[in-house]
Parts: structure tokens; C-alpha cells; sequence
């Protein structure tokens, strides 16, 4: 007899809805499966057929086939376990006829009939309603992060026993607790706050106007400066996610098995700081079965490249493309994958090797020595940063007795204010903050007073600006007057967006 | 064999050293003689070397016309435009290579210093040129990371003269990061060299070339030095030539400027301002009275914590109490005004005036 049940495999960080199709005739026992399937896949003719046997059904030898459709796209993980089981279940006439159907089942089987978590349950669900199933069938553990998709019900299951109970009624998922939808929204709670940070005007005060505006940060400085500190905290002064995002955010994380298991739904904006050591692939994502890079994991918050003259220059080079198009494109043999990557990169690093460029008091380093260093970071991924900042150590009696600093929910306020006027102005425009724009925008939301331009113009020729640098001045200057809720962009914004384009300079004097 | 030919040989041997030339000439009596003695009072490989130049003699005149033909010039002391100032010592160089002009009649000062300088060493160092230029003082130097190529390109800029005298052939450009300067005192200024062309910059040739240096100028400078530093043999030099050393004073304790401070000890002259050098010169100056710059309230608020060496950001808003918005506005205008200057990342020092 044949059946057929769905199930979800995942792509990249989509769903992909499964035909799981078994058949049961007579023959010489055997169990195959077929459908293109790697070896985690295959592997599950053992674990089915041992579990199914635990769990108490006696099956009388037959010629099982199953098949995974559409037969020409790879299927990898083990989530395809239970679906296979109950498909053989319904095919020996175990389960009423017709009982699996509108139904999506995802688990991972164990030998003792017990069926276990998997990553990428969201993702799953999120496919399985866009195909019109009316409920899954999930492990137990991943109900809450099912149950975070509208319009679809999520039952969770502890054993095979338990799955084969559920799916002999008709219509189980109608009234059960999980078939419920929205929960409660958790707010997002961060270690870290502000009010740590003693002393560091001119850091905190670029922080700020990075969030404000989603900017690239640049912070230079030397060791023990508080350039970690203060990028830790980045994320704390970002506006809470919204529930898209956090649904996006938390898609990712599950694919990836990043999921906390007390924590369903990712309230808290990103925070990722891969070691310098870290591969191109690992930070913009890759492998043979591409997955999620540390660019995707900082989506919607802040990526943090700590020592950025360390990263092997390969890796620093493949974030440029990413960084632009807010997306990660991979391109396989067998298909196209896209990861969103739509982050505010906060780096990090020393002036030189000792870190203490330019006090010659304490630099051992020579000119080339410098130049060196600091060239390790190309060009175009510095003319991306958009905020240049130098961080001074910390003073004894400010990090001692100095007053507690202004907390995190102050200046995130601020910046909420600035992202609202954002918004409004870009409405239809395809961008969302400052940072983003470029060319025609650019000239179209930063018009410059009379006064303005003399100012500019003035700048780029006795500072001898670069014309990427006059338009980075252009887009911090824009984030500025909205931090102050000003519609124009005025000199004092230009003149203070001028003070950070600092690293500009750097190359220039040091001949 | 002409008496160019001859001098030209004995340049291209790289194992003589000006001093083994000197005392060739010395026991051989004249340079007919050193080209045709058998027996050279030099070491084997010398002798084995000087051996193999002078079995091709008309190799050497192609050589010469070579030279020609890329703009380097070979002058000896015979020559009439070589530098009257070399000619009457006796330590100076018997030849030298020459790209661009060679020194004009007129004063001249040499400004040596550290390679590794600080901001303050390397900004002093370009206005003491651009001021010397301005006053047609001729600017000599080494071509040098650091003070030296920041005394140059500052008498470039002011339309002077600048000479470097360089460690290596005069056809090689180092530091190579400074192909720029290079090439603008080949058209404006002169390079100037005893090492034939191609010679690497190898470490003994440029105490050596320390003694063209301060042969070449009236008076040395010694903008920044730290307490080994290089330019501390020009100052050596300069003494036993008997010409004047200057030094700019640096901060007691400073290792940057320990150099400097002791030559000061020593009896140098001190720098306290740039007119110090013309006055050593025995050029006449009317001085001008400084005034101080016009600044606004907050401009002075800001201007009054600068100093001579660069300071953060945090501290320039923490001293003079202006919030970091209204500082960074008010550093920019200062900058443009040409009375400051952001180094590295977001730091200010105050441009000397």
C-alpha cells in the first residue's frame, strides 16, 4: 500500500516542503530510501526501523521503498525520522487511512522510540503554512518555537507511541494548548548597560550617533582603551526588535541550532564577536552545505570585529559585498542561497603592533612598521566605516569615583526618536536608515544650505577630502540633525560629522 | 685615460671607502700614480678589485657617457661647479654623483634629525624649512624618514632649495615611500651622492654621508634626536668641520628629545624660535611680534588646551567643558584656519606659527 505524508527539509534558512512517500508490497524484505539523500538521511532505515520496533509494533517483513519528493533537491538532517515512520505505519495499515493528511511531521527518531529536538523547527513551520497544512507534528522541545508561526497549529510530541496516539484522532490538533497563537512578547534584557561606562565622551557620544543612524563604527585606540567595552554595549542603545525581526533573527539562530532551549523567540538585538582567527566562510557563511555565516547571526544587530588588522585579509574582503547588499549570496552546484545580513559592524583595533601610535614616548614602532599595520585593512573597507573614533584611555579618578555614566534606556530613547524620523523619510524608498543611503537619495535628503555648502566646500579643499569621505560626512551629518530632531542639516552637524571622519587623515600624514 | 676616467674608477670600486682613496693618494703622491702603481698600500680584496677595473678602461668611459644619459652628472673636485664649501676639506669627498642642481652660492643650513620623530619633531621640522626657504636659506638633509623629509618638503614647499645627500647610488630612492620628495628635488632641488649608482643603503654609509651633510651648510640643526640617534654624528661632524650646531629643546626627560637636550648641554645653540638660525647665519632679521591668534570665546576655551603634542578627544572636551558635538565644530574651523591639526584617529596638536 502507499502513503504519502509532509514534511519540511531546510535550504539555507528557508522551509522546503517533502513528499515523505512509503510503500509497502510483497517481496523480498528489504527497506530502501531514495530521493537524493546524504547519509544522515539514509541512515534513518535503521533508526525507523529499530524505534518503530521498540515502540511496540510488530511489522511483518515486507518490501518497504520510500521515497523523499521532489527527488532532485539533496535532503539533509534527521528531521525527516518521524515522518518516515508514520508513513510506513499508515502504508502497513496501522493508522486509519487518510489520518496524515494537512499534516506536517518533523522529528528526529531515537532507538528507543523517543523522538528528539531539531534544528530549523521555525523555518519549518513558517514553510509548512505557507503550503496551506492546517498542523505539525514537532518534537516536544521545539513546541514553543513552532508555536511562535500565526495561523497554524503546533503539536509536540515526547515518543513515537505518543505521535501514532495523537494522529488516530481526527482532527487532534483542534483544542489543544499549542494550537494556540501568539504569546506573550518577552522583553529583551541585556548583561550589559551604559551606565557602566565612566568618562569616554567622545566614545559614547559616537556610539550613539552609530546607532542612531545604523553606521559603521571604527574605533581606534590603544589596549585597555574601553573599544570592547563600549561595542559590547552597542547593541544595548539599538531599539527593541520588532516581532518580524525577531522572528527573523530567531529563524536563523534555529537553523543554525543556536536556539537557547529556554528561550523560543530572540528578544535581544545580536551581539556576535568571531575571534580573529575566524575563516571568510565562517564569517560571511559557507561551507559544502552553506549555513549561516557570523554576518547572518549579527542580522538586525551588531557585528564586532575586534583586532580588525588581524582578520586574514581574505575574510575582510569577502564582508565588503555583504555589508553593501545587506544579504549574503552563495552559490552552489546544486542551487543559490541567500542569508539575510542586514547588521552595523563595530570594529575595533590598535594604531599600530604596540598600540600606542602616536605618543613616541611609548611607540617602538617604526614608520613603516605603522604603515604596515594599519594597511592591513583595505581601503574600501575602511571608506564603509563610516564613524572614526579614537578611544583615550581611561583616566584613574574617572574609572574610580567619576560619575555613573547615562544608562542605556536614556540614549535609546534618543536613538528610537531618530530611527521614527528616519523611517518616515524613507518610507517607499527601499531603505530604512541613513547609512544606507547613496547617489540620488543622498542628494535628495541632504540639501545643503548656502552656509553649508561654503563650509564643505571650504573642507574638502583645505582638509583634502576624499569624495567617499565628503559623502560619509554627508550621511553622519543627516543622522545628527535627526538625533536632534532638526530637518535641516546645519554647519554645527557637518562640522561634528567632519571630527569623525579621522582616519581619513591618518594616511595622509604619515608620508 | 683621462683624469675623470681615473676618478671614475676609483668611485666604482665599492670596498674603497673615501678614506682608503685619501691615503692612496697620500702615499702614492697623485692619481696618475694610484692608476698606475703596481702595488696599491690597500688589503688584498682592494687591491684584487681595483685590479679588475683597470683592465677595461674603455669600459669605464661608457660607463661615464651611461650617465650621462640619465641625467646623473660625476663631478670631482677638479670640476668647477663642484661645491666650493667640499673642496677646502680635506676629509670631503673627492667626487660626487649629482641629480638636479647642485647647492647655488648662498647660505645653507642643514636639518637632520630622528627618523622615528614624534608629531611635534616632524611638524618643527617643516616649518624651520618652510621659514629657511622662505628666507632663501638652502635646506640640506638626508632625505630621511621622519625630520628629514619633512625639512625638505617643507622648503619645497615654500619655492627654496633643497639638497639631499643621499646613503646610497643617486639613482636609488630611499626610503622608497618617498618617491614623491625624490622626484621633486630631482626638478627643484638637487640629489646629491659619493656611492656610485645602484649601491644599496648599506648601514656605514650614512655616517658617512652625515660629513657631506654638514660639509655642505653653514650650520646644522638638530630638530628632534633621541639619545642615539643618527643625527648626532652630523652634530659630531659639524664640530670638527667647526661649523655651528643648533638644537630645538625638547621636554625634560622626553627620550624623543634626550639628543637634542644634551647637545644643548654640550653647548649648542638653542632654537627657541626659527629666527635663532638666521641669527647664527648672520642674516640680519627684523623680529616680527607674534600676535596671537583672533578667537572667539568658545575658540579659545578649545585652543587654550592644545599643546604641542597631539591630545584625545576626551580630554579636549573634559578640559575645556564643551560637549563633544560642539568641540569636534569647533576643531574643524581651527583646522581650516590652519591653526590645528587632527592626527592619527582624533587627536589635535597645535601647528607651530
Amino acid at each position: 500500500m502507499y502513503t504519502k505524508v509532509n514534511s519540511v527539509a531546510v535550504r539555507g534558512i528557508q522551509g522546503l516542503l517533502v513528499s515523505v512517500e512509503a510503500d509497502v508490497s510483497l517481496g523480498l524484505p528489504e527497506f530502501s530510501m531514495v530521493g537524493f539523500l546524504s547519509s544522515e538521511v539514509k541512515e534513518a532505515r535503521e533508526r525507523v526501523r529499530t524505534s518503530l520496533r521498540n515502540a511496540g509494533f510488530a511489522l511483518a517483513p515486507r518490501r518497504i521503498t520510500v521515497n523523499l519528493s521532489p527527488a532532485d533537491v539533496r535532503k539533509e538532517g534527521t528531521a525527516f525520522d518521524l515522518a518516515v515512520a508514520l508513513g510506513i505505519l499508515e502504508a502497513y495499515g496501522c493508522l486509519p487511512p487518510g489520518c496524515l493528511d494537512g499534516l506536517a511531521v518533523m522529528g528526529e527518531l531515537g532507538l528507543d522510540g523517543g523522538v528528539r529536538p531539531v534544528p530549523g523547527i521555525l523555518s519549518m513551520v513558517l514553510a509548512a503554512r505557507q503550503a496551506g497544512l492546517s498542523a505539525c507534528l514537532v518534537p516536544q522541545e521545539n513546541q514553543r518555537e513552532g508555536s511562535l508561526v500565526e495561523g497554524i497549529a503546533v503539536v509536540g510530541v515526547r515518543c513515537l507511541s505518543e505521535a501514532v496516539e495523537q494522529v488516530r484522532r481526527p482532527g487532534f490538533w483542534k483544542g489543544l494548548p499549542g494550537a494556540r497563537g501568539r504569546q506573550s512578547e518577552p522583553s529583551p534584557s541585556y548583561p550589559v548597560d551604559f551606565a557602566e561606562v565612566k568618562g569616554q565622551a567622545a566614545l559614547r557620544r559616537a556610539a550613539e550617533v552609530a546607532a542612531a543612524g545604523m553606521h559603521n563604527l571604527l574605533l581606534v585606540g590603544p589596549p585597555g582603551a574601553g573599544k570592547t567595552m563600549i561595542a559590547r554595549r552597542l547593541p544595548t542603545i539599538l531599539p527593541p526588535l520588532t516581532r518580524q525581526e525577531s522572528l527573523e533573527v530567531t529563524q536563523i539562530y534555529s537553523v543554525c541550532g543556536l536556539l537557547p532551549a529556554d528561550t523560543p523567540l530572540l528578544a535581544a538585538r545580536p551581539f556576535r564577536s568571531p575571534h580573529h582567527t575566524c575563516s571568510a566562510q565562517a564569517l560571511v557563511g559557507g561551507g559544502r552545505i552553506p549555513r549561516p555565516g557570523e554576518i547572518s547571526l549579527a542580522h538586525r544587530g551588531v557585528l564586532f570585529l575586534d583586532e580588525l588588522p588581524e582578520f586574514s585579509q581574505n575574510a575582510l574582503e569577502v564582508l565588503r559585498q555583504p555589508l553593501e547588499d545587506r544579504q549574503v549570496h552563495i552559490s552552489r552546484v546544486h542551487g543559490a542561497y541567500t542569508f539575510p545580513a542586514d547588521c552595523m559592524v563595530a570594529a575595533a583595533m590598535n594604531p599600530c603592533r604596540c598600540g600606542y601610535y602616536p605618543d613616541r614616548s611609548r611607540c617602538q614602532c617604526s614608520e613603516a612598521e605603522v604603515r604596515r599595520y594599519q594597511g592591513r585593512v583595505s581601503r574600501p573597507l575602511l571608506d564603509r566605516m563610516d564613524l572614526c573614533v579614537e578611544a583615550a584611555p581611561v583616566a584613574y579618578q574617572d574609572m574610580q569615583s567619576g560619575p555613573a555614566g547615562e544608562p542605556s534606556a536614556a540614549i535609546r530613547r534618543r536613538v528610537e526618536a531618530a530611527w521614527q524620523r528616519q523611517r518616515e523619510r524613507f518610507s517607499g524608498t527601499g531603505i530604512y536608515f541613513n547609512s544606507q543611503m547613496a547617489g540620488a537619495l543622498l542628494e535628495q535628503f541632504c540639501r545643503l544650505g548656502p552656509k553649508e555648502t561654503a563650509l564643505m566646500e571650504q573642507a574638502f579643499q583645505r582638509l583634502g577630502l576624499s569624495a567617499r569621505a565628503y559623502h560619509r560626512i554627508l550621511r553622519v551629518a543627516r543622522t545628527l540633525a535627526d538625533l536632534e530632531g532638526e530637518p535641516e542639516i546645519r554647519e554645527r552637524h557637518l562640522g561634528e560629522a567632519a571630527g569623525y571622519r579621522g582616519w581619513d587623515t591618518c594616511g595622509k600624514e604619515m608620508r | 685615460m683621462t683624469e675623470r676616467e681615473m676618478w671614475y674608477w676609483l668611485a666604482s670600486l665599492p670596498s674603497w671607502s673615501g678614506k682608503t682613496i685619501g691615503q692612496a693618494l697620500d702615499r702614492l703622491g697623485s692619481l696618475e700614480a694610484v692608476w698606475n702603481a703596481r702595488e696599491l698600500p690597500v688589503t688584498p680584496l682592494q687591491q684584487e678589485e681595483a685590479q679588475r677595473g683597470r683592465r677595461e678602461p674603455e669600459r669605464l668611459a661608457a660607463e661615464l657617457e651611461q650617465l650621462e644619459r640619465q641625467g646623473i652628472r660625476f663631478v670631482t673636485r677638479s670640476c668647477p661647479d663642484f661645491p666650493a664649501r667640499l673642496r677646502r676639506w680635506k676629509d670631503g669627498p673627492f667626487f660626487l654623483f649629482v641629480k638636479g642642481r647642485l647647492p647655488p652660492e648662498g647660505t645653507a643650513a642643514a636639518l637632520v634629525g630622528s627618523r622615528k620623530c614624534t608629531e611635534y619633531g616632524r611638524l618643527q621640522a617643516e616649518e624651520l624649512g618652510r621659514f629657511l626657504a622662505g628666507k632663501g636659506v638652502h635646506v640640506i638633509s638626508g632625505l630621511a624618514l621622519g625630520v628629514d623629509g619633512a625639512a625638505q618638503r617643507g622648503a619645497l614647499q615654500a619655492s627654496g632649495y633643497s639638497c639631499a645627500v643621499l646613503g646610497t647610488g643617486v639613482d636609488v630612492c630611499y626610503p622608497a615611500s618617498h618617491r614623491t620628495l625624490y622626484r621633486e628635488l630631482e626638478a627643484r632641488g638637487g640629489l646629491v651622492s659619493e656611492y656610485a649608482t645602484g649601491s644599496p643603503p648599506l648601514p656605514y654609509h650614512f655616517p658617512l654621508r652625515n660629513r657631506i651633510i654638514c660639509g655642505l651648510a653653514d650650520v646644522v640643526v638638530v630638530v628632534e634626536a633621541g639619545r642615539k640617534s643618527g643625527s648626532l654624528i652630523t652634530a659630531d661632524w659639524a664640530l670638527e668641520q667647526g661649523k655651528d650646531v643648533l638644537a630645538v629643546p625638547g621636554r625634560m626627560g622626553d627620550p624623543m628629545s634626550q639628543g637634542c637636550n644634551r647637545l644643548i648641554r654640550q653647548g649648542a645653540g638653542i632654537v627657541a624660535e626659527p629666527e635663532d638660525i638666521l641669527e647664527a647665519l648672520g642674516i640680519r632679521t627684523g623680529k616680527k611680534k607674534k600676535t596671537a591668534p583672533e578667537l572667539s570665546a568658545e575658540e579659545q576655551s578649545i585652543w587654550r588646551c592644545l599643546g604641542t603634542e597631539p591630545c584625545g578627544l576626551d580630554w579636549i572636551c573634559q578640559e575645556s567643558g564643551q560637549p563633544v558635538s560642539a568641540a569636534l565644530m569647533i576643531l574643524l574651523r581651527l583646522e581650516m584656519r590652519g591653526l590645528v591639526r587632527q592626527v592619527g584617529a582624533g587627536r589635535y596638536l597645535r601647528l607651530p606659527r
